[in-house]
């Protein structure tokens, strides 16, 4: 009977935690929606989640590798296409987190721990989740249930970037020293009890940057350390024919860490708070989903004068999902406030606050082997009211084929907090937000049991809602510019001792209006990305991660260093090794990252990562799986 | 490619295609202890700079579920060649992974690879630098052979050649003599590797 109530909750709470991002996933072509599993990230040797954004990023920059400004559907980051905030968002288990400060996001600050992690779903394209729009996708992070009875895990990890002087040290060819990273160190513990479970956890990693162009650019303080640490608390519990949850965290980030938008921005210090109350219950034949959440960043900024910016952010959403025959409707509204504080010991503090309602809509039809979807969102922002728009449809062909399709139109979100009384202040929105309009049909052809092929052809238009400028040229930025893209990803699925993806995504800017086509470039024309796992023995896996991308160029502004840099291509080859013993309850790990030791820069100010290597290991108890 | 290089992995390519002599034993089935003296045959342009001293190692060999798997600790010191050179030793944590064969009646072969962590302290040098100790990746190919004398005890030399990551990468061969002894593995602990 408990497990029927579980299952039963665990269904209503998909509707409720994210009722589009689960219907959506039938119209996303060309490997728009990715589901890595907690094997893939153990495989992969994703040991930290700030691990995973080259890997999901699509553009991306970072200078120290945890703070990133990427985006994850293959245009630019939005804060270089004139918004401040990115405009995908970071869900965790229905919950939107607010890890986001200075156009950049923090992975590293979400309120769970990896070890938590069941699963991630990458959405690459808009859906509705956890009360919002995402016209740009959603990492999503599903965590694991609690067992039964009372569990704990704990891991460590340790590991070096090569490129020590070594002996040279004492000669004329020394070099200088290189840190190194961690120990990282995690845990665990929950109890789940009948109807109600409860979790903690906390983390504390150390990472060190020491490389030469940082050196050069920053100078000495550029021995870039970095401490994040913290806790949460999560306890849920199934009543009302749903379950809900309450989850509570802190994380800080101590340490030298830069914005890779901003070079010159140095944060000794970010606070992170979380506080969210997520669930679902039954309404008659539908369900209802809610969310209340609140996020504050609080970040020390190191300028000409010491500053303390606080970025808070409050969420409040909810939807009800109704079944009429083969249709389903969803109708929803949401809220989201925030406000801004600027703080120094010199002036006086200053704030900004501002709320943003959306209403939120979707419709959905499922008949037979096809399905068709319509997502529809309005949301007042600081421009007017955003018109965002998505259908999907998805056609079984017969025989093994599927065809997909997808339309969408969308205004930015729109939540950035300008500070008009401070411009030199790298902080909120600039003008002339831009609609994206995006089109794709695809293919989806079985390649046998285990093995399928999706492809797509994507084109896009890029256009701005108004008529400014690019600061200092005059050159206009509102005109519109194309682009055509191919998508395809070879996936297989897992028969227990293989399980592999391969994912192709090429874009071609077809011109458009200049200032806009330069910071197309940041995103790469093509980039290959791949996975592969190989168990050897139920007790012993291989695995393997390729990322190649093109050269990618970035624009002046992005950065403020004089002139547009050009990044090389980027070969990434990490190679990992997993022995479990003890039955399966201690995993130990050797991970091999950049394992050619090619080129590997993701901003133009940003480090050089070489080869580096960890070791690992985690312990769980009860093992999750007998080997 | 050095000349070591290739002749270890020739090596190595040969052993692979010989094939394997009888039933392979059972994953963790063994447990070989082996404790050896070691000789730095090369340390290339290291050799210029730092004298190589003896060093010796302690290496836990078992079958694995393909070809056998070992640990491997070892040390060796570094003689400097001029004052301002500081002597160091050099601690070579290492994880294996072989193929084996039997080569005659008593002699069996085995070549694989290698990778795990350098640690290097540099002695009497907190007046030359403030980085006395550091780590550093290593990665490398390894080839040997154990005579077996009797019951489990056996002669054992392996030679291995490897590359620490160091800016300027260190490229080492090394020559290791000694005795190893095998034994079954106790039941608790196999069952723990498994």
């Amino acid at each position: 009977m408990r497990r029927l109530l579980r299952g039963a909750a665990c269904i209503l709470s998909l509707h409720s935690f994210g009722p589009s991002e689960v219907s959506a996933q039938s119209g996303l072509a060309g490997g728009d929606r990715e589901v890595i599993t907690r094997d893939d990230l153990e495989a992969a040797g994703i040991l930290r989640v700030v691990d995973l954004m080259p890997w999901i990023a699509t553009a991306a920059g970072a200078v120290e590798g945890l703070t990133w400004i990427a985006s994850i559907d293959g245009l630019p980051p939005a804060h270089l296409l004139g918004e401040s905030q990115p405009d995908w968002a970071i869900v965790v288990d229905g919950q939107p987190v607010n890890v986001a400060t200075h156009g950049a996001v923090l992975p590293e600050l979400i309120p769970v721990t990896l070890q938590q992690i069941d699963s991630v779903v990458v959405i690459r394209s808009a859906a509705i989740v956890a009360g919002r729009f995402a016209e740009r996708g959603v990492v999503h992070f599903h965590t694991a249930e609690v067992r039964a009875g009372a569990s704990a895990s704990g891991s460590w990890s340790h590991g070096a970037e090569t490129g020590d002087p070594g002996p040279y040290a004492f000669t004329p060819r020394a070099t200088p020293n290189i840190d190194r990273s961690g120990p990282d160190r995690a845990g665990v513990a929950a109890y789940g009890g009948r109807g109600w479970d409860v979790e903690v956890s906390g983390r504390r990693i150390r990472t060190a940057v020491s490389d030469s162009i940082l050196w050069a650019i920053y100078g000495e303080s550029a021995r870039i350390w970095s401490y994040a640490r913290g806790a949460s608390f999560r306890i849920g519990a199934e009543a009302l024919g749903g379950r809900h949850e309450v989850l509570l965290a802190r994380h800080i980030q101590v340490g030298n860490s830069y914005l890779p938008g901003l070079a010159d921005l140095e944060h000794p210090r970010t606070d992170r708070y979380h506080a969210g109350l997520a669930g679902g219950m039954a309404a008659g034949a539908g369900a209802i989903g809610y969310r209340l959440t609140h996020g504050l960043i609080a970040s020390h900024v190191r300028t000409e004068s010491h500053q303390l910016h606080d970025i808070a952010r409050s969420h409040a959403s909810a939807e009800l999902r109704l079944p009429i025959g083969s249709w389903s409707l969803m109708g929803g509204l949401a809220v989201d406030l925030a406000s801004l504080e600027l703080g120094s010991p010199t002036e006086p503090t200053r704030g900004l606050r501002r709320a943003f309602p959306a209403a939120l809509a979707s419709l959905e039809h499922r008949s037979g082997e096809r399905s068709e979807q319509l997502l529809m969102g309005l949301r007042r922002n600081e421009w007017g009211v955003a018109t965002q728009l998505a259908a999907y449809v998805r056609w079984r062909l017969g025989g093994d084929r599927t065809l997909s399709g997808s339309l969408s139109l969308a205004d930015p979100v729109g939540d950035g907090l300008a500070d008009p009384t401070r411009p030199s202040v790298p902080f909120g929105s600039r003008p002339s937000p831009r609609r994206i309009m995006r089109g794709s049909i695809g293919l989806e052809q079985r390649l046998g049991p285990i093995l399928s092929l999706d492809v797509a052809a994507v084109a896009g238009r890029l256009s701005g809602l108004a008529g400014d400028e690019e600061p200092g040229s005059g050159a206009a930025l509102s005109g519109p510019a194309d682009h055509f893209g191919i998508h395809a990803t070879l996936e297989s699925s897992s028969n227990g001792r293989v399980h592999g993806r391969l994912a192709y995504r090429g874009t071609r800017h077809l011109g458009g209006a200049t200032a806009l086509a330069a910071v197309l470039e940041t995103a790469p024309r093509h980039r290959l990305s791949g996975r592969l796992a190989y168990r050897l023995h139920p007790s012993f896996r291989l695995g393997a991660g390729l990322l190649l991308k093109s050269a990618v160029e970035w624009p002046a502004e992005a950065y403020r260093r004089p002139g547009a840099a050009g990044l090389d291509p980027i070969s990434r080859l990490d190679l990992s090794i997993e022995k479990w013993f003890w039955s399966g309850r201690l995993r130990t790990q050797l991970i091999v990252a950049n394992a050619l030791q090619a080129p590997e820069r993701y901003h133009p100010a940003g480090a050089d990562f070489a080869l580096r290597y960890f070791v690992g290991a985690a312990l769980e108890l009860p093992a999750r799986r007998q080997p | 490619m050095t000349r070591n290089t290739a002749a270890f992995t020739a090596a190595l390519l040969l052993l692979c295609l010989r094939p394997l002599a009888g039933q392979p034993a059972e994953a963790f089935s063994i447990l070989d202890v082996q404790a050896a003296g070691v000789l730095n045959v090369d340390s290339g342009e290291l050799g210029d700079l730092w004298r190589s001293r003896h060093g010796f190692l302690v290496r836990l060999a078992t079958p694995f579920y393909i070809g056998t798997g070992a640990i491997a600790v070892q040390q060796t010191g570094f003689g400097g060649r001029r004052p301002d050179r500081p002597d160091f030793r050099m601690r070579t944590a290492t994880a294996e992974w072989n193929v084996d064969g039997q080569f005659s009646r008593g002699v069996r072969g085995f070549a694989g690879v290698h990778a795990g962590s350098t640690g290097m302290s540099f002695l009497d040098a907190e007046h030359l630098s403030d980085n006395t100790e550091e780590n550093e990746f290593v990665a490398g190919i390894q080839g040997g052979a154990s005579l077996r004398l009797s019951g489990g005890l056996a002669a054992t030399a392996i030679a291995s050649h490897r590359k620490v990551f160091t800016r300027h990468p260190l490229r080492l061969t090394f020559l290791t003599l000694g005795l190893g002894y095998s034994f079954a593995t106790p039941r608790a602990l196999r069952a723990f590797l498994e």
